[in-house]
């Protein structure tokens, strides 16, 4: 079969072709995986905001670095304090709701699959889960019921097994990224029971942990209107010598200016490397243009029209775009999306898995970018064709 | 005659990659799990790449149509092994199911597609041979 006229001129210059090629892949390559990189850091500080969901957080003193382990990092740690702490705080002004938490060891239960973490909840005050609950669900909590993370394997009759005992499932929250997708919620009044089982299958207990009446933490959020500091100021001076106090709403904001700094680093290195391989492009096929003259010159003497000359050099930039592209998508696909759960926890982030229109909006960018780069770098060959005399060409050469 | 060459090297360093992703590159969970039955399938298959890598640098077309045949089931292997055949454990939180995993399927990936080349090279190079 014969090729069409462009692709035999192509080939022609066949290394010229590639290298051109070369660095559109990269571009491709590199834009795709920094737009990647940049939804990846974007949808972890959704998901962190998910986790910190009061103004307040009071724990046990001497816990504080924990506790801060928990939200940003998703940690399982575990730290106790008397339930009366609960009843004192109750009566302060100024506060809108208030509800407790109680966080048990960490338990691996079958194997590797399922390490969980078992948090037990008041479902009548909570408003750090319910709001990732369905509306639905809400009513269904009761004692013996269990609502669990996204990552939780359940059993084929929706139930999930802990220490030999099967729970029925209400609800499943939606992913997070965070460790509320890998933790197993109870309400309160089952949290002795769990101790027990968990304990009759020989798994050991501190004493903090087996007392009855004991708390991890009490979340407050505060009334509008009203200054967070004022409630802090009582809360200290009714429990100070036995509570930490952390601002989840000020980690996340220091979190999240450390993030933005990130975020405008890679939007830096995207442009700039957008930048510097326009140039290599537009210096490679300027240069290849070059060593065209004769042949642009004789093509117009044998009768090519410029326009039909034009159309030419634009097929096979395209053709060229093309290839490069597919290539950097393939080049991305093997090395940088496998990998994004990975990067996301050495980073110390929450992931959640992009889905189809992310990750299309993220092949668009990289396409128009590449296309965009080939026009721009073929924009001073079309104007030597425009401008070129075939006559005065074919004597220079002489 | 460039490509007689630089494939079976390509096998050879894939063959390595197979055998450090569970081990060095992201180790599996110290205790006994699918993950640890997944890593000694792969120094397996590693060692069996590796070797028929180099063998393919052999001269006979036909040996090496074999052997790349043989590679590419190799491949098929070494993504099978992460995924149903054997497994890796279940949790998002463990690194054999978040980085050992993808590498060992991009390792394997790429030793199906460089057989494949190879193959079509060697059909390629003899067409209309009895060996096509």
């Amino acid at each position: 079969m014969k090729q069409p006229f462009w692709v035999q001129s192509m080939l022609r210059k066949k290394y010229s072709s590639m290298l051109l090629a070369i660095v559109i892949m990269v571009l491709a390559f590199v834009m795709i995986g920094g737009s990647f990189f940049l939804l990846m850091l974007q949808n972890g500080l959704k998901g962190m905001e998910k986790r910190l969901g009061a103004d307040i957080m009071v724990v046990p003193s001497d816990c504080e670095k924990q506790a801060k382990g928990i939200l940003m990092e998703g940690s399982r740690e575990y730290f106790y304090f008397n339930g009366d702490v609960l009843e004192e705080l109750k009566g302060i002004r100024g506060i809108e709701s208030i509800t407790e938490q109680f966080y048990l060891t960490s338990l691996s239960a079958d194997c590797c699959t399922s390490q969980v973490q078992i948090v037990g909840f008041s479902p009548e005050t909570d408003f750090i889960i319910k709001p990732w609950i369905k509306t639905e669900d809400r009513s269904k909590i009761s004692a013996g019921k269990a609502v669990v993370g996204s990552e939780i394997i359940l059993e084929k009759d929706h139930t999930v097994r802990i220490f030999g005992k099967t729970y029925e499932v209400v609800s499943t929250l939606a992913e997070t990224g965070t460790s509320l997708d890998t933790s197993v919620y109870f309400s309160m009044d089952t949290v002795p029971e769990l101790i027990k089982n968990a304990e009759k299958k020989g798994l050991s207990f501190l004493n903090s942990q087996k007392e009855e009446n004991v708390l991890s933490s009490i979340f407050i959020n505060v009334e509008k209107g009203v200054d967070e500091k004022e409630v802090v100021r009582e809360i200290s001076h009714r429990k100070g010598e036995k509570t930490d106090i952390i601002y989840p709403e000020n980690l996340l904001k220091s979190f999240s200016d450390n993030t933005d700094y990130l975020i405008s680093g890679i939007k830096i290195l995207l442009i700039s490397v957008w930048v510097v391989a326009e140039i290599i492009l537009c210096v490679i096929y300027f240069i290849s243009s070059n060593g065209r003259k004769k042949e642009y010159a004789l093509f117009h003497l044998l009768g090519v029209s410029k326009n039909k000359l034009r159309a030419m050099l634009n097929k096979q930039m395209f053709f060229i775009t093309i290839a490069g592209f597919f290539a950097g998508v393939l080049l991305s696909a093997l090395t940088v999306f496998p990998f994004g759960r990975y990067l996301t926890r050495l980073l110390g982030i929450a992931y959640l898995t992009p889905d189809f229109f992310e990750i299309l909006l993220l092949l668009l960018i990289g396409f128009l970018v590449s296309l965009l780069s080939g026009m721009v770098s073929s924009i001073a060959p079309m104007r030597r064709v425009n401008r070129q005399d075939a006559y005065t060409v074919l004597r220079e050469e002489e | 005659m460039k490509g007689k060459v630089v494939i079976p090297v390509v096998f050879i360093l894939l063959g390595i990659l197979v055998i450090l992703a569970p081990t060095v590159i992201f180790p599996v969970c110290a205790e006994v799990m699918a993950c640890t039955y997944t890593k000694k399938v792969e120094i397996g298959l590693g060692i069996l790449l590796i070797l028929l890598g180099a063998v393919s640098i052999f001269p006979d077309e036909r040996v090496r149509l074999g052997i790349s045949i043989s590679l590419a089931g190799i491949g098929a292997l070494i993504i099978a092994a992460p995924l149903g055949w054997i497994g890796v454990c279940g949790s998002n939180m463990m690194t054999c199911r978040i980085a050992t995993r993808p590498l060992l399927l991009v390792l394997g990936i790429l030793t199906v597609a460089a057989a494949a080349i190879q193959i079509l090279l060697i059909l390629k190079r003899n067409a209309g041979s009895d060996i096509s």
